[in-house]
C-alpha cells in the first residue's frame, strides 16, 4: 500500500522548502511507494523542486519508488519547463498513481531516465 | 671574472664574422688588431694611422662621436652607414666596451652587416605600401556604412586608423521601418591580411542579411544574421587561424529595444538617463572563427529616451599613457556619462579626444566607436512601474511586495496573454529575486531596484542591486537527469524569458535585464512611435 502524502501549504519556495522537506522524508520513513498529492499547492519555486528531486533519489536509494498527482496548472509550468516527467511518473490523481505504483511503475511510459 | 673577460687578447682575430681590434677611448689611436680592421673597411693599414674617425665616421660622424661619447663608462653599439672605396655604401655595427680587467683604452667588434639591413629596408619598404593599400581599403570598404537620417535617431561613427591598419569595420543598415542595425568589429592582426578578413566578414554579413530576407516574413534575428555569416566565412576564418571579434546590434523603435549579439567584442555601454548609471553589457558568444559551428544567442535590453548606447573597439580602452596604463572603460563610461547632454556627434569626438591625448604616442591601435541616442525627444510611451525593496537570504518580505505587484500589473496590463504564461513570468521573476537575495548580494542585506515595462509586445523585468562579481545568469543545462537538488532556477529564467542578461556597472553595481516579447500589444495602452526618415543633415562616417 503507497504512503500518501498531501501537503496543505498553498506554496513550496524558498521559505517554506526545509519544512515541506522535512515533513515529506518523515512520511517516507519505513515505506516503500509514495505518492505526493500536490492539489492544495499553487505555486512550487526551483527551491521546492529541488527539494521533491532530493527526496525522490534519497528514497529511491533505500529502494522505494514514488509518483506525483494532483498538479496544478501553475505548477506544471515548472514541471513542464524543468522535464520533471522524464525521471518521475506524474497521474492526474492519488488513485492512478497509487496504481501505477502497485503495477510497478515509477516513470511514465517511454519517459524512462 | 666577468663575460667580458672571456674576449680573447688576440683582438685582431676574425670571429663572428667581425673583427676585434682595441683602439683609445676617444678612438683617434689604436692600440690593436690595425690589420683586421683595415682589411674589413677595404683600406690599407696606414690609412688608420691617424685615428679612426676619418674612416669609420665617414659615413654618419655624428653618430660615430655620441658611440665614444660614453664608451669609456658604459658598453656602447652603433649602426654606421659606411662608403667602401670599393663603391657601394655599406652597414657596420660597431659595439664599443670599456676592458673590465682595467687594461688600457675600449674594445672594439666591428660587423659588416649590410645584407641584413638591405633585407629589413625591403621589408619595411614593402611593409609601408601594404599599410598604404590596407589604409585604403579599410577607408573604402571597411569604415563605409549607410548614411542615415532616421528623426529620433542620433547617432555617430568614427574611426582613428592607427599607424597601422588593424581591420576595424563598421557598418549601419536600415533594414525596415521601426529598427536600424549596427555592426563594429575587429579583426586579430594587422596589415592587409587583417583588412582582406575584415572585408570578408563584412561581405559575409551583407550575403548572409540578403539571403535571410529572401522571402522572409519578419527580419531575421540578429543571432541568424550571425549564424549565416559563421557558415559562410567561419571555416575560412579557423583555416587561416584568425578571428574576429565584432558587436551586431539592432535598435528597435517599436519595442525601444537594443537586439544584440556580441562575438568576444569589447563591452558597450549602455548609459541610462533615468538613473545616471552605465552599464558595461557584453553577450556570450566566442569570436567568430574561434570555433566551428558556434550557436550563436542574441539578447534583448530595454532602451529609454535619452538613454545613450556607446559600442567601441579596445583599440580606445587598451590605449595607453606614459606610465603603461590603460585608459580603461571605466574612464570611457566616465566620459559617457559626463558629456551625455551632448549630440552623439559631439559625444564621440570628446571621447576620441580623450583617449588620443591619454595615450602617450597616439593610438597604436585603430580605434572605432559607434555613438548612439535614440528615441531622443520622444515620450517615454509604454507601461513602467518601478519599486524599491530590501532582500537578504533570510527575509523575503521585499519579493512578496515585489511579487504582489507585478501580479496585478500583468493582469491589467496584458489580460490576453494567459494564466500560463503569467505563470511562467511570475516564476522567473519570483527566481531572479531569490537568486539575488542568495548570490547577488553577497549574503548581505541590501536593496534591490526593480523596474519593470511593458511596450507593445515586450515585457521587460530588471533588477539592479550592488553585490560582488558573481555573473549567474548564464544559462545552465537542465540537470533533472542528474536527479540534482539545485539548478533550476537559472534555468527557469532562461527557459521563460528570451532574453537574460546579467550588466556590470560602476562600484559593484549589477542589473540584471530579463525579456520576452509576448506577441500581445498592449490594449488601448500609447506605444513607442516608430521611426521616420528626415531630411537632416547626414552624420558623417568617421570625424
Amino acid at each position: 500500500m503507497a504512503e500518501l502524502f498531501k501537503p496543505e501549504r498553498r506554496k513550496i519556495d524558498v521559505l517554506s522548502s526545509e519544512a515541506f522537506m522535512a515533513e515529506m522524508l518523515a512520511r517516507m520513513e519505513g515505506k516503500s511507494l509514495f505518492v505526493l498529492d500536490l492539489s492544495e499547492v499553487q505555486f512550487i519555486d526551483s527551491s521546492g523542486l529541488g527539494k521533491i528531486v532530493s527526496a525522490l533519489r534519497e528514497f529511491r536509494g533505500r529502494g522505494g519508488e514514488m509518483r506525483i498527482c494532483g498538479v496544478q496548472a501553475p505548477v506544471q509550468v515548472l514541471f513542464s519547463m524543468v522535464r520533471l516527467g522524464e525521471i518521475i511518473g506524474i497521474d492526474a490523481d492519488a488513485k492512478t498513481s497509487a496504481a501505477a505504483l502497485r503495477d510497478g511503475a515509477g516513470t511514465n511510459p517511454g519517459e524512462a531516465p | 671574472m666577468g663575460p667580458r673577460a672571456a674576449i680573447p687578447e688576440s683582438l685582431g682575430s676574425k670571429l663572428a664574422g667581425g673583427v676585434f681590434f682595441r683602439c683609445d677611448e676617444s678612438g683617434s689611436r689604436l692600440i690593436s688588431g690595425a690589420e683586421a680592421l683595415a682589411s674589413c673597411l677595404g683600406v690599407a693599414s696606414g690609412a688608420l694611422e691617424g685615428g679612426l674617425g676619418p674612416v669609420l665616421g665617414a659615413g654618419a660622424p655624428g653618430l660615430y662621436a655620441e658611440a665614444f661619447s660614453t664608451a669609456s663608462e658604459e658598453p656602447a653599439s652603433v649602426l654606421l652607414p659606411y662608403p667602401h672605396p670599393a663603391g657601394g655604401r655599406r652597414w657596420l655595427s660597431l659595439r664599443l666596451s670599456p676592458p673590465c680587467d682595467g687594461t688600457e683604452g675600449l674594445l672594439a667588434f666591428l660587423r659588416d652587416e649590410t645584407t641584413l639591413q638591405e633585407s629589413l629596408l625591403k621589408v619595411a619598404a614593402a611593409q609601408s605600401a601594404d599599410v598604404e593599400n590596407s589604409a585604403r581599403l579599410q577607408a573604402a570598404v571597411l569604415l563605409e556604412g549607410q548614411a542615415l537620417a532616421v528623426r529620433g535617431l542620433d547617432y555617430q561613427t568614427a574611426t582613428i586608423p592607427s599607424k597601422q591598419v588593424d581591420g576595424d569595420f563598421l557598418d549601419v543598415a536600415r533594414l525596415s521601418r521601426d529598427s536600424v542595425d549596427f555592426l563594429l568589429g575587429d579583426v586579430m592582426g594587422k596589415g592587409m591580411d587583417a583588412a582582406i578578413v575584415g572585408a570578408m566578414i563584412k561581405m559575409g554579413f551583407a550575403r548572409s542579411l540578403c539571403s535571410s530576407l529572401f522571402g522572409a516574413l519578419a527580419l531575421p534575428d540578429p543571432a541568424e544574421i550571425c549564424r549565416g555569416v559563421d557558415s559562410l566565412v567561419g571555416a575560412r576564418l579557423l583555416k587561416r587561424g584568425c578571428f574576429a571579434t565584432l558587436t551586431y546590434a539592432r535598435l528597435e523603435s517599436r519595442l525601444r529595444a537594443l537586439s544584440f549579439v556580441d562575438c568576444g567584442h569589447t563591452s558597450f555601454i549602455h548609459y541610462s538617463a533615468s538613473t545616471g548609471e552605465c552599464w558595461m553589457v557584453k553577450g556570450a558568444n566566442m569570436p567568430l572563427g574561434f570555433s566551428e559551428g558556434q550557436s550563436y544567442r542574441s539578447f534583448l535590453l530595454p532602451i529609454d529616451p535619452g538613454d545613450l548606447i556607446l559600442l567601441y573597439t579596445d583599440g580606445l580602452s587598451e590605449c595607453c599613457n606614459r606610465w603603461g596604463e590603460s585608459f580603461g572603460e571605466e574612464r570611457v563610461a566616465y566620459l559617457l556619462r559626463t558629456n551625455s547632454g551632448l549630440s552623439a556627434r559631439d559625444i564621440a569626438s570628446a571621447i576620441l579626444r580623450a583617449g588620443f591625448s591619454y595615450s602617450a604616442s597616439g593610438f597604436n591601435d585603430d580605434v572605432s566607436i559607434v555613438c548612439l541616442r535614440p528615441f531622443s525627444g520622444e515620450p517615454a510611451g509604454g507601461l513602467e512601474t518601478r519599486l524599491s525593496v530590501t532582500l537578504s537570504a533570510r527575509d523575503l518580505s521585499g519579493l512578496r511586495e515585489a511579487e504582489d505587484c507585478l501580479e496585478a500589473d500583468l493582469g491589467e496590463w496584458i489580460p490576453g496573454a494567459g494564466a500560463e504564461t503569467r505563470a511562467g513570468l511570475l516564476l522567473a521573476f519570483h527566481e531572479a529575486m531569490t537568486n539575488v537575495a542568495e548570490h547577488g548580494l553577497g549574503g548581505r542585506d541590501g536593496r534591490c531596484d526593480l523596474r519593470w515595462r511593458y511596450l507593445d509586445e515586450l515585457l521587460s523585468l530588471e533588477l539592479s542591486y550592488t553585490g560582488p562579481d558573481y555573473d549567474w545568469s548564464g544559462r545552465p543545462a537542465s540537470p533533472i537527469r542528474r536527479l540534482a537538488a539545485s539548478g533550476y532556477g537559472r534555468l527557469v529564467m532562461h527557459e521563460v524569458m528570451d532574453s537574460v542578461i546579467l550588466c556590470k556597472g560602476l562600484r559593484g553595481r549589477k542589473r540584471l535585464a530579463m525579456c520576452r516579447r509576448l506577441g500581445v500589444a498592449s490594449e488601448g495602452r500609447p506605444g513607442a512611435p516608430a521611426w521616420v526618415d528626415r531630411p537632416a543633415a547626414v552624420p558623417e562616417a568617421a570625424v
